[in-house]
């Protein structure tokens, strides 16, 4: 069955037609092409998927599109400003040496994304909770907890 | 430039921006016009024959563009294997399934759903067999043979025996034996498999697909397809995670490639997390019985080794864990007497092959060796690894030099920083600290593909572009080749473009295959670099009418070097454009092949035996000790290491910031692996259990522990900058040192990896028994 939808993707609002059994992850993906987003385990398990729903992190794996409706979501593709100025999360993960592989990215930035926006200067350990549910097979984690922290201090300094 | 040199510098990863912003391309990203959709039927017994395949009615469902079958489609004679004797694999079969999820047949369709419903109208028709899913059964009388012509489910055998392990054991002071396990384990890939096949009227395959090796896949799909490797081009995109898992001639794209001939489409396969985990490859379970015999002044005489393999399904690709433990375990200790025999073992299970952490048992035996003879011996356990580390130019059973390395001071250096002599007994009830030592190759034999040849083509404003066969699977591969590129010729790195891992446009390269990226396709973009800077000069030489070991480079111009801050330049965009009107542009060409002995590494073997196993096998060896601090809880049997020291001797480094990244990314590897990953099959329907991330257990953030990295920076001579291999080796001793840390913290020895909270708790349950 098919519903019309409304959705706020990146500040833009969009309208779609979307089959109830479409996760909000294939929407992003196929229908918006948004493909930043990425699907690793498709059932919860890693938080590759994660994006922003009304400034929360969510599972883009675990939700139906039609559940979205009238709500705002921010995916990775929303973060840079014009020309691709990078989001100070975006720079610190470049800069820190975070990303490899760079699959698993997008969902630790969203996770990060939404710890800062609510907690401007977090620890060490609700850091590490906050991304406690992505998984990255190559970096280890440490330079990603640093490039978080190093991101909250730019962020905070700028307050 | 202002003439200071990159090496040695933290310079981010070149794609890490796109990565950042989300627009990087995976497979998994792309859609080709027309694409169309395929699932699999897959095997639902570990063990059975195929009697009969009716896809008439897949067939008749509207949106069905494709149907395959091994039956119908795959050629006769074409299998799957790295090496002659282990060509076992017929990647879409049509008489037999050997694990529970094999291919039998696929259909492409318009839509996923479309295919998915495809799949379920087809109707394969099996008679079970019994099957067999470990390796102590599988070897013992009567057992179900996974491959019919292989007695004793016997794969492969591999042998070293050198001087005389029997009277060296016998004449020994003290003999130390013991044996060792581990478990299956999954790479836990990010990505899932995916690949786009697209196959055109000319007889062309066009192929997007996740590989570490594209030349190998190439050839593994041009074999088994029966067309010319150079009719098959594959594309290398960003690829998420491979750690070894994507060394293969995957069976997705073999029927990818069929299904886009049949339906004249492209077509794209892409598994589920339990398809990929239960189809792609897997870790294999080890049984390592290890004896070592000792002078009572601590030299070891000799050490005899005998190891079982669980290969699974195929002996395809698995072959290479027979011979990679032995490149590791021979070149650490010194051992005059030296036997290795090692049986790789058919089972109803998913294929192993290559993963990054595929030899730790064999460093982790030496470890607990040393700490335990060392309280039999009366010598200090760090004194007694020194007296037996392998040293420089020492030469290894296997009659492999080792050029290069700093194993003695990667131990004294980790003993020292971690604190090991005075915490180790002193840290508390059930704290404890460990160290552990391991090394890699930086490129083993693997036959006329040991080498890469790079070129480097001058475009007419004075940039260039690098091509390379070998690609990027995270580890910062790309960023090393215009590292070096740029240190060599002259110009900034954001002059410098590559071309990385197309088969259709690069050289022959290794891949990430034998971790050969640094010594081997670094070493040939070097060249390249070297040779188009000598272009570049002589050119420059011409207009400013002076030869070119008068001409030096400055920023983006050429001066005459006695003229410099007087006369004129010329910038370098004139000498490209006059190269160009010459007839004859800039361009550099760079081949480097490995310093290994090209004899038989036993490998064209027809027989499961080879004892033709002596030569230089691996061009450079990396080292590294690490030491671990840990807490046991003992009402949970949880184990929680706080901090990690680890000292990497992986020559020059050439760039601190990603190399360190490597590092902490191994050990997390390492980590799960010790601690908690492993694979789980029903033993009543032969399924594998730990198909999920719910299921199959990996550190998060919140595993993650203090880590304290240092490097030796002992140059190596045949690594570019005297740099090699260094993500690897230096922890691959990790699982020693944690059950050496597990033994201060609570007097119990650990032999068997993972040590899981509940087997942590049952050796503690034992231990107070006793």
């Amino acid at each position: 069955m098919k519903h019309d939808i409304e959705l706020k993707v990146n500040g833009d609002t969009v309208t779609l037609q979307v089959d109830s059994r479409r996760t909000l992850l294939e929407v992003l993906r196929e229908q918006l092409g948004l493909t930043g987003t990425k699907e690793m385990c498709n059932k919860g398990d890693c938080g590759g998927c994660t994006v922003t729903l009304d400034g929360n992190a969510v599972l883009s794996c675990m939700m139906l599109a039609v559940e979205a409706n009238g709500k705002e979501v921010v995916t990775i593709e929303g973060l840079a400003g014009e020309g691709y100025r990078l989001h100070p999360l975006q720079k610190a993960f470049v800069e820190r040496g975070a990303i490899q592989c760079g699959y698993c990215s997008p969902g630790f930035i969203m996770s990060a994304k939404a710890l800062l926006d609510k907690n401007p200067h977090p620890n060490g350990d609700q850091i590490r909770e906050a991304i406690s549910n992505n998984i990255c097979r190559c970096t280890g984690y440490v330079q990603i907890i640093e490039a978080i922290e190093s991101a909250a201090l730019e962020m905070g300094g700028a307050k | 430039m202002s003439g200071e040199s990159l090496i040695g510098k933290d310079i981010p990863r070149i794609d890490s921006t796109d990565k950042a912003l989300g627009r990087a391309k995976y497979t998994t990203d792309m859609v080709l016009p027309g694409m169309l959709y395929a699932k699999v039927v897959r095997s639902p017994y570990p063990h059975a024959k195929i009697l009969s395949i009716d896809t008439s009615a897949a067939e008749r469902l509207p949106g069905v563009k494709a149907v395959v079958t091994g039956i119908k489609d795959t050629p006769r004679g074409a299998v799957f294997g790295i090496i002659p004797h282990t060509t076992d694999h017929v990647l879409l079969p049509y008489e037999k399934v050997r694990y529970v999820g094999e291919e039998v047949a696929a259909v492409a369709a318009i839509s996923e759903d479309i295919a998915e419903e495809a799949v379920d109208l087809i109707k394969v028709e099996y008679e079970q067999l019994p099957y067999v899913l470990h390796a102590e059964d599988a070897v013992k009388e009567g057992a179900p043979l996974v491959h019919d012509h292989r007695k004793g489910n016997l794969a492969a055998r591999y042998l070293v025996d050198e001087g005389n392990i029997e009277e060296a054991l016998k004449n020994s002071d003290y003999v130390w034996e013991k044996t060792f396990t581990c478990d299956v384990a999954s790479h836990g890939l990010p990505e899932p498999f995916t690949v786009i096949a697209s196959y055109e009227p000319s007889g062309k395959f066009n192929l997007w697909l996740q590989t570490q090796c594209p030349f190998q896949t190439r050839q593994g799909l041009g074999n088994t397809l029966k067309v010319a490797p150079s009719d098959i081009r594959i594309h290398s995109l960003a690829m998420g995670g491979a750690h070894g898992g994507r060394s293969d001639t995957p069976p997705g794209a073999f029927i990818a490639c069929l299904l886009s001939r049949k339906a004249g489409r492209p077509v794209q396969v892409k598994m589920t997390r339990e398809e990929v985990e239960d189809c792609m490859r897997d870790k294999a379970a080890k049984v390592w019985n290890i004896k070592v015999g000792f002078k009572k002044d601590g030299t070891i005489t000799g050490r005899d080794i005998r190891i079982f393999l669980e290969c699974g399904a195929y002996a395809s690709s698995a072959i290479v864990e027979l011979w990679v433990p032995l490149l590791i375990d021979e070149v650490l200790w010194r051992a005059p007497n030296y036997r290795y025999l090692a049986d790789l073992i058919y089972t109803n299970k998913t294929i192993s092959s290559m993963m990054r952490t595929r030899a730790h048992v064999g460093p982790m035996s030496m470890d607990v060796c040393f700490d335990q003879v060392s309280e039999v011996l009366g010598i200090d356990p760090i004194e007694l690894r020194l007296k037996n580390a392998v040293l420089p130019n020492e030469v290894v059973p296997s009659k492999s030099v080792v050029t290069s390395t700093g194993l003695s001071e990667s131990i004294v250096m980790a003993a020292d920083k971690s604190g090991l002599r005075e915490k180790k007994g002193n840290m508390g009830p059930n704290r404890g600290i460990g160290i552990g030592s391991g090394n890699m190759q930086s490129m083993f034999y693997m036959g006329f593909r040991s080498g890469s040849t790079s070129f480097i083509k001058f475009n007419d404003d004075g940039s260039c572009t690098v091509f390379t066969g070998n690609c990027d699977l995270g580890q910062g591969n790309q960023t090393m080749f215009l590292q070096i590129a740029s240190e060599e010729i002259g110009i900034e790195m954001k002059d410098i473009k590559l071309c990385y891992g197309d088969t259709e446009l690069c050289y022959q390269d290794p891949g990430n295959y034998s971790m050969s990226a640094t010594v081997v396709s670094a070493n040939a973009v070097k060249k390249a670099a070297q040779d188009a800077k000598r272009h570049l000069l002589e050119i420059a030489g011409d207009i400013l009418d002076v030869s070119a070991d008068e001409v030096e480079m400055r920023g983006k111009e050429f001066f005459v070097k006695r003229r410099i801050g007087k006369g004129r330049g010329v910038k370098i965009g004139e000498v490209c454009r006059t190269a160009f009107k010459r007839g004859k542009p800039i361009f550099g060409f760079g081949d480097y092949r490995a310093r290994i002995d090209y004899s038989d590494f036993g490998i064209d073997i027809k027989e499961p035996y080879n004892e033709k196993t002596y030569g230089q096998k691996v061009t450079a060896y990396s080292f590294g000790t690490t030491t671990v601090e840990l807490e046991v809880d003992p009402g949970t049997g949880r184990i929680k290491v706080e901090r990690i020291v680890a000292v990497n001797d992986c020559g020059t480094v050439l760039n601190p910031l990603l190399v360190k990244g490597n590092m902490q990314g191994h050990i997390n590897f390492m980590l799960g692996q010790g601690l908690m990953e492993r694979n789980v099959w029903d033993p009543k329907t032969g399924r594998k259990l730990t198909s999920t991330f719910r299921t199959y257990k990996v550190p998060t953030a919140n595993e993650t522990p203090d880590i304290d990295i240092h490097f030796l920076g002992i140059p190596d001579p045949d690594g570019p900058y005297g740099a090699k291999e260094g993500s690897l080796g230096f922890g691959c001793g990790l699982h020693g040192a944690i059950s050496n840390a597990i033994h201060d913290a609570t007097g119990v020895w650990v032999y068997d990896v993972p040590i899981t909270p509940d087997k942590m708790l049952q050796l503690l349950e034992e231990n107070r028994k006793k």
